[in-house]
């Protein structure tokens, strides 16, 4: 099923007497599960004009995105922002694209997670090395790769990468892959490691 | 600017104990900006040593994750998991280098 969207685009005259109806619209949002994908970062109007505040809102299904700027809890919102803006207001259906490449790029993703105490430096790093250009054939990247870190609770090794893969088999199928196996062979004494190969959340976002 | 993170890796004693604490954890998120990238799912664990329950959330930046780790709101609900849980939790800095 399509997603639906909100596509307001606004001129604020008042900021102070703006933020009153952002501050009001909660509780339609929340109701009828509208996420902001986009809320006023930064925006540049490459072609054409556009007002300067971009905001788009993603909605289970058009019906929904409709129902939700129809609905009493916003009716009640609405009256704050015309006051203090001008705005031109889309509701949109999203793109349901039929091919199945389309249901795998939105399937669930993989991550390998590590937790890794290095004892040899030097051999870790050409694993890394290795390591990298392996994951990339397999679609992994990272998301944390060291970094500033606390451990408020309990205990992890010290240092930690996050990788991810677009689906659970690709993040599994690189680990498990013959071509891993003389890559994984570099760090043998180089490091001691904690690693999980998880499912990735695509539930309701809240 | 790069992400924050949450990781955690949990061993849950008392499912029903542990169920308010989860529940009122995304009101606590959404506060900071946070969202599940991981919450449990299917893992398996070819080595070393894991915990049952595995999360990651991720924050704008590092500073938000840290932020709402220290909010009053989430160090009153660790009061709600802790008899029920045990649990290791990373909050770190994500990458935002060259990729693969």
């Amino acid at each position: 099923m399509p997603k639906g969207y909100w596509l307001p685009q606004i001129d604020v005259s008042n900021m102070d007497g703006y933020k009153a109806y952002m501050a009001a619209t909660p509780p339609a949002h929340e109701k009828y599960k509208g996420a902001a994908l986009a809320r006023g970062g930064r925006s540049e109007a490459v072609e054409g004009r556009a007002r300067s505040r971009c905001v788009i809102r993603e909605f289970p299904d058009y019906a929904t995105a409709l129902a939700c700027y129809r609905s009493e809890e916003y009716q009640r919102a609405r009256p704050l922002r015309l006051l203090h803006s001008q705005c031109d207001f889309v509701i949109a259906e999203g793109y349901h694209d039929p091919t199945p490449q389309s249901s795998a790029a939105t399937a669930k993703k993989g991550y390998w997670i590590a937790h890794i105490d290095v004892t040899d430096a030097a051999a870790h790093q050409a694993y890394v090395a290795a390591m990298v250009t392996h994951v990339g054939r397999f679609g992994g990247r990272f998301l944390v790769r060291g970094g500033a870190r606390e451990v408020p609770e309990g205990q992890v090794r010290a240092r930690t990468a996050v990788l991810e893969f677009p689906s659970y088999d690709a993040a599994s199928g690189s680990y498990h892959s013959p071509d891993y196996l003389p890559v994984k062979k570099l760090r043998d004494g180089a490091a001691e490691v904690d690693l999980v190969i998880v499912e990735g959340y695509d539930g309701p976002k809240f | 600017m790069a992400k924050g993170y949450w990781i955690a890796r949990v061993d849950v004693h008392n499912d029903e104990g542990y169920k308010p604490y989860a529940a009122a954890n995304p009101g606590i998120f959404k506060k900071f900006g946070g969202r599940f990238v991981v919450r449990g799912g299917k893992f398996e664990a070819p080595e070393g040593t894991a915990r049952s329950r595995n999360v990651i959330i991720e924050f704008p930046d590092y500073a938000a994750a840290l932020a709402c780790y220290r909010s009053p709101e989430y160090q009153a609900n660790i009061k709600v998991r802790q008899p029920h849980a045990v649990i290791d939790l990373l909050i770190i800095e994500g990458y935002d280098g060259p990729q693969p």
